[in-house]
């Protein structure tokens, strides 16, 4: 069994920081608060990710090796945050603030998949482009999730994604990223206990940029990365976690938008939970598939 | 007419002394036969059993020399997708970029840099060892396990080492002790045929 100091520092402190930096930001304490403590989500997102990725995968090294591309999701996770300071702070156009994620983006994919796939993969630039795309797709549906429907969607859609990332990882044999995965999920559980507390909590400018694109990052790593050949069915399944966060936006639609809050939300999270479930139900029955001839598990 | 005669076979017997010579110098070369040869390697598991794999090979040239040690060398190749633990899903998870990085890193090397004699049967081999992408000198013990003669009639000689190299200097710190150990034993056994 691991160290229970591995559950500790990496699961329980992050969860308990970021129920207790969103309580204090938002004031939940205080019913009738009109305090908007947006600024905090970035910073308290990412530091937890980051804090839960140091004592779950690894110490980071600065600047990660070839071996250790992973660690660049721990700088990611804390860039992301600073950014999302800044971006509740100085409150830039959505143009502005897509240009600048388009560009770190891009970065950050260059220094994850550079040792391996710029220099054996004649597509690479396709592959970062496309990606590019999917990373804004998830950045905006979640930035429009938060902001149109504040409290418990956008923790809990983070919640599924993080689950259903977690089980497409472990079904890829990535136990490390799939563990930092899940230490995501349990932040987001934090966050949504304390948005179900109170519903002014919003993740948007920044909090949900924090958790989804490490989260995405960690997919990309682990597709190319994985030393297993992925199936069809496996491929198939991991498009459908990729796209899931997209189809939150069927909240959106005339005919939810003009519902109550609660209906909307079930529609907001209903495809989500149908796409990522599938797939991460099948990712598992797949990995626990039994063996022929072991006897145990690593 | 005769003495360019003489002087043509002095210098053809001087030619094939030369040559000779030459031959009784360099090392015997060897090609490590990768069917007859494996890698071992053992880690301690939660602090209590020890769990093994291995490695199909390793292939490469030898250079080997019974009389002086200097002019030997070892130069070996293992790929890192041999690996073979008895568990497809233990193996797929080394493989993966929390470990091995099959990917990234498709092959483990020791190319050797000096060898001593240590007795009859016995070398001390320095080398770098590259695991992981990342290489690092190292020292080890080898023996000269025997020589033999093959099915066709080749000669066949055989060297072992054991050392134990700890993880996390290659990258490899995932999972630390006491879920993993971070010390690996490495047993590598050669049979190397004669060319």
């Amino acid at each position: 069994m691991p160290p229970i100091s591995m559950f500790v520092l990496g699961f329980l402190v992050p969860a308990l920081g970021t129920a207790l930096g969103l309580a204090a930001a938002w004031r939940v304490w205080n019913r009738a608060a009109t305090v908007d403590g947006r600024w905090i989500g970035g910073p308290l997102l990412g530091g937890a990710l980051a804090f839960a990725f140091w004592h779950l995968r690894a110490k980071p090294h600065f600047p990660p090796g070839t071996g250790d591309v992973i660690e660049w999701v721990f700088y990611m996770a804390l860039g992301l945050g600073i950014l999302g300071l800044l971006d509740a702070w100085l409150r830039p156009p959505l143009w502005l603030r897509a240009i600048g994620l388009l560009i770190l983006w891009r970065i950050a994919i260059r220094l994850m998949l550079w040792p391996l796939v710029l220099g054996s993969l004649p597509v690479a630039e396709n592959w970062i482009d496309f990606f590019g795309l999917a990373a804004f797709a998830w950045w905006w549906s979640l930035e429009k999730v938060s902001q149109e429907s504040p409290g418990l969607a956008g923790p809990l859609l983070l919640l599924i994604i993080s689950l259903g990332s977690a089980a497409i990882l472990t079904s890829w044999h990535i136990v490390g990223s799939a563990t930092v995965a899940a230490g995501a999920a349990v932040i987001c559980a934090a966050a949504t206990a304390m948005a179900a507390w109170r519903s002014r909590i919003s993740l948007d400018r920044g909090g949900a940029a924090a958790i989804a694109l490490p989260l995405l990052t960690l997919l990309i790593h682990g597709y190319f990365y994985t030393g297993d050949t992925l199936t069809a069915g496996q491929q198939f399944f991991a498009g459908l976690v990729l796209i899931s966060p997209m189809l939150a936006l069927a909240g959106d639609l005339p005919f939810p938008a003009r519902r109550r809050a609660p209906l909307r939300l079930a529609i907001r999270l209903a495809p989500v939970i149908l796409a990522v479930g599938v797939a991460a139900a099948w990712s598992l029955h797949q990995y626990a598939q039994p063996e022929q001839s072991q006897q145990q598990d690593e | 007419m005769n003495r360019i005669r003489r002087n043509l076979v002095a210098l053809m017997l001087a030619m094939g002394l030369m040559w000779m010579a030459a031959a009784a110098a360099r090392a015997d070369d060897y090609k490590s036969d990768p069917v007859h040869s494996n890698v071992v390697f053992r880690v301690h598991h939660f602090g209590a059993g020890y769990v093994c794999g291995t490695f199909i090979g390793p292939t490469g040239a030898i250079s080997y020399d019974d009389a002086d040690a200097t002019k030997d060398s070892f130069d070996l190749t293992v790929q890192a997708d041999s690996l073979d633990t008895r568990s497809d899903r233990r193996d797929q998870d080394l493989k993966g970029p929390d470990f091995f990085d099959v990917k990234q890193f498709p092959t483990l090397t020791f190319k050797s840099t000096s060898v001593t004699k240590t007795g009859d049967t016995t070398l001390h081999v320095t080398g770098d060892l590259t695991l992981h992408g990342v290489t690092k000198s190292i020292t080890v013990d080898m023996d000269l396990t025997g020589t033999g003669t093959g099915m066709h009639g080749e000669t066949r000689t055989g060297f072992e080492t054991a050392f134990t190299v700890d993880r996390r200097d290659y990258g490899l710190t995932y999972d630390p002790e006491p879920v993993i150990g971070n010390n690996v034993r490495i047993t590598v056994g050669i049979e190397a045929i004669k060319q």
